[in-house]
């Protein structure tokens, strides 16, 4: 897995690549893959460039016409806060645990089935809300099925449905189906309000720090440059 | 000058805080100061707690090498029966005389200090000194997780009555640098002073080496129930597998618990309680479904045809090799009945095997359920689609790598856990998620069901293990005591406790009814990556990085044995079902056999007493039965099947060929 870089190959690498080596010997680490130092490099690039850029922002805010070592400082602490974040200290977890394990371990339910939290907390209910069509529109805009029901789809959102929809066997499922058997009503007339999304964050929890930080810092930016604080 | 009038002013406050009137007097008579002088400094600067500190400043950065070659000097020269006791403090005092000079801004000669003097301290303490060279300025020590930890925890050292006295006797010496030392040894150094002789160089190593220093012997005072829960009624068991029973029963106390329950309810319903036990009311526990039942009546069948082993029948070992998965492939499990494995990619997925000839196929939708009988005998596999049978599934969810797995007993679900900070539950009927566990904000490292279902553990990198259940979003206990990540967990055999194993390099144990720690366990150099319990739950086993592993008695929470043969970290280890062999599973491409049998005789728990440990079973040698060695395939995991087959997964890498 992890390969030792020759010295004859760093001998040829550039010289910013020969930097993270001697770094890394630096460091006392001898054996890494080689992509290792390309994602170094990237890393270094892209933090020094965010760096740079927003200290020039609060040099320009401060109407210096040349970045400082305080500009470069204050980016780096804003930076830092917000893109290397370390775990809460011992103290203040052992705080957390001391309010959290006063409670006493709650009874087990008696259940037959697979014992699960909540609906709103489990990834198997539908994700989507029947509303029952006021009587006169209902007529007008589409047709009703069996029920009583008007399906409500909204635009583009079928996409993403996960598939756990169909195994919640107990309740009865309405199911949504093409457009031949029963007609929808074309998403141009249906107010987006209609439709909610019962579990909001199904799929992939955004962890993406770099893109995070970037509008968000982004926004910042914006607040800064509106001059509401002065930085000195 | 205005600096020594203000020490002056703020030694006189002190007199007067603690009401020594005539010396207070004298002492302003003596050092020239008014009333008026000491109004004017008040609200400015004679905080008598910050003048006091102040004097921590006062040191020059040669006195620091000095005092410490002098301490050094003084453990090499002193008796040899104290010499290795008393060496014990070097590393603290080291670390913090670094610590302090970086503070002071005197990094240069910090940095001298730490490479002049690095060489002498042992070796399982280089990582952690490499890595405090790299704190040079003031900034960084508020940012470092190691120094922090450094700086808000005593190191904890046992020493002897004897050694202690020799050890102040010469702190107590009137020496310019020894003011220093005793200061440093004072604030950061705990003594845990026993009666008794001093230790042997290897009685000390066996314990050293976590961040942390020793465990101290109130860490392990409170009782530990670590006897097994009476096993609830599962019904009547085929008579007719009756003779083969007694001829597999080996010694009482390796025998299964399994047969122990079938057992009584055949002959009698009054068991022997075991006084280690804990009540079975003590945690809230599932009741037996009628699947579970079935499920247990179904082990014990397979149990009752289970191979004994030991040192002359040795297990046959079933290894699966993951090819072209060297870089990808991060975790494997394998189903308590051995049916099903999975393994966890660094792509976020998992896949999910069966190792049997029977197909994994998917229920069927609600549409068609509705047509299958519910008082058909059959109507499990009736539920079922045959149509879409596979050997292989592939879950999808997570968005960060996976890394770690656990089926429920029941083998109706599956956990995972993710970088992305999550705990998935997986239905292994639909095949889909169901539940996503949101609580740890930082990579999940581990995850585990308990033995009897419903709960379940999972350790983080935010230095927590938790316990949860399948139907709470929350977790319901939060165990916080790690200085590092909590990088394994394990349920005990009765549910009631948890162990963790840390990159701290400690094993602690924690009571889920309470929440508290219960023991803390030292001796690894290294982190710490499996745990697994003895058959009778009086004994933890631990393994890690270091490849060793080590045995400790949760009795009193004694290190008994140490046994290092593993060229590389030990990924896995797991007891036989008849608990009478211990295997480990390596990266060095290995699995090695010991005979615990052997070194549960020797061990003599009975006559352990609270206040001493045990000498450590080091010799490895007499236990090691046998080393299996595998094809440049580093093992993941090992597993025993209810017939004592072993089953090991590990992936090809085709470098180390």
């Amino acid at each position: 897995m992890a390969e030792k870089v020759k010295t004859g190959q760093s001998k040829s690498a550039p010289k910013d690549a020969q930097v993270i080596i001697s770094i890394m010997k630096d460091m006392g680490i001898s054996e890494y893959e080689p992509k290792v130092i390309n994602q170094l490099l990237e890393f270094t690039y892209r933090y020094v460039h965010t760096i740079l850029e927003d200290s020039k922002v609060y040099a320009n805010h401060a109407k210096k016409k040349t970045i400082d070592v305080d500009d470069v400082q204050l980016a780096a602490k804003m930076q830092m806060e917000k893109s290397f974040t370390n775990p809460p200290p011992r103290e203040v977890l052992m705080d957390v645990a001391k309010v959290k394990n006063v409670e006493p371990l709650p009874p087990v339910k008696p259940s037959y089935g697979l014992r699960l939290p909540p609906d709103r907390y489990c990834l198997n209910g539908t994700n989507y809300k029947l509303h029952s069509a006021p009587s006169k529109k209902g007529v007008k805009g589409g047709k009703l099925n069996s029920a009583g029901y008007k399906v409500v789809k909204r635009p583009g959102s079928t996409v993403n449905l996960p598939k756990t929809q169909t195994i919640s066997m107990a309740k009865p499922t309405p199911k949504v189906q093409p457009a031949s058997s029963v007609k929808t009503q074309k998403p141009t007339k249906v107010k987006p309000m209609e439709m909610d999304i019962l579990s909001p964050d199904l799929g992939q929890s955004s962890l993406s720090v770099g893109a995070d930080v970037e509008s968000s810092l982004k926004r910042k930016r914006e607040d800064d440059s509106d001059g509401n604080y002065d930085m000195s | 000058m205005e600096k020594d009038k203000s020490t002056m002013i703020a030694m006189l406050q002190l007199l007067r805080k603690y009401n020594f009137k005539e010396t207070s007097e004298l002492f302003k008579k003596e050092a020239n100061i008014d009333e008026s002088e000491i109004a004017e400094l008040k609200p400015s600067s004679t905080e008598v707690e910050s003048v006091l500190s102040a004097y921590k400043d006062d040191w020059e950065p040669t006195r620091y090498d000095k005092a410490y070659t002098e301490l050094q000097k003084f453990v090499e020269s002193s008796l040899d029966i104290y010499k290795h006791e008393m060496g014990t403090i070097l590393y603290p005092v080291l670390v913090h005389m670094y610590l302090e000079m970086v503070y002071q801004n005197h990094s240069e000669e910090a940095q001298s200090l730490l490479e002049k003097h690095s060489r002498g301290i042992e070796d399982y303490y280089q990582t952690e000194l490499k890595q405090l060279s790299q704190i040079t300025k003031r900034e960084h020590l508020a940012e470092n997780e190691l120094a922090n930890t450094f700086k808000t925890q005593q190191f904890n050292r046992r020493i002897s009555r004897d050694t202690l006295s020799i050890l102040k006797r010469f702190l107590g010496e009137e020496k310019p640098n020894n003011h220093l030392l005793m200061k440093i040894v004072s604030a950061h150094v705990n003594f845990d002073i026993y009666e008794g002789v001093a230790r042997s160089k290897t009685q000390i190593e066996a314990t050293a080496g976590s961040l942390i220093g020793e465990a101290s012997r109130t860490d392990n005072k409170a009782k530990v129930y670590y006897g097994l829960l009476k096993e609830q009624d599962v019904g009547p068991v085929p008579i007719a597998t009756e003779d083969e029973d007694e001829e597999v029963g080996t010694d009482g106390d390796y025998r299964p618990k399994k047969k122990k329950t079938k057992k009584d309810n055949i002959f009698s319903k009054k068991t022997k309680s075991d006084p280690n036990a804990p009540s079975s009311t003590r945690m809230p526990l599932p009741n037996l479904r009628d699947i579970d039942k079935m499920e247990k009546r179904k082990a014990m069948k397979e149990a009752l045809k289970r191979v004994t082993l030991g040192p002359d029948s040795l297990p046959s070992i079933c290894f699966y090799t993951l090819l072209n998965s060297v870089n990808t492939a991060i975790c494997a499990e394998v189903s308590e009945d051995s049916s099903l494995l999975s393994v966890g990619f660094s792509d976020s997925t998992i896949k999910v095997w069966s190792l049997v000839p029977q197909k994994l196929k998917k229920m069927k939708d609600a549409e068609q359920l509705a047509d299958v009988l519910c008082e058909s005998d059959d109507v499990l596999v009736r539920m079922m689609d045959d149509k879409t049978a596979e050997t292989v599934r592939t879950l999808y969810g997570h968005s960060g790598p996976t890394y770690s797995l656990s089926f429920s007993p029941d083998k109706s679900i599956l956990l995972s856990s993710s970088e992305d900070g999550t705990v998935r539950l997986w239905s292994l009927h639909t095949w889909t998620c169901l539940v996503c566990y949101k609580g740890h904000i930082f990579p999940v490292w581990s995850v585990k069901f308990s033995p009897h279902g419903y709960y379940f553990a999972t350790g983080s990198h935010d230095k927590t293990a938790r316990l949860w259940a399948t139907d709470s979003h929350q977790p319901l206990r939060v165990f916080a005591g790690h200085h590092a990540d909590v990088d394994v967990v394990q349920f005990h055999p009765n549910s009631n406790y948890i162990a963790s194993g840390s990159s701290d390099n400690t094993v602690r144990l924690w009571d889920c009814t309470t929440g508290g720690q219960v023991r803390l366990m030292t001796g690894h150099k290294n982190s710490i990556y499996a745990l697994t319990f003895s058959m009778d739950g009086r004994v933890l086993a631990s393994a890690g990085c270091d490849g060793r592993v080590l045995l400790h008695d949760l009795a009193q929470g004694h290190l008994v044995a140490a046994l290092s043969s593993h060229t590389a970290g030990v990924y896995s280890l797991t007891f036989s079902r008849d608990g009478t062999l211990l295997v480990s599973g390596s990266l060095d491409c290995s699995i090695k056999v010991w005979d615990y049998t052997k070194l549960y005789d020797d061990l003599n728990v009975e006559d352990a007493n609270v206040s001493h440990n045990p000498d450590v079973k080091t010799c490895t040698d007499t236990y090691l039965l046998r080393s299996y060695g595998t094809k440049s395939t580093p093992v993941l995991t090992t597993h025993f099947s209810r017939r004592n087959l072993m089953l090991a997964i590990g992936k090809f890498d085709a470098n180390l060929s």
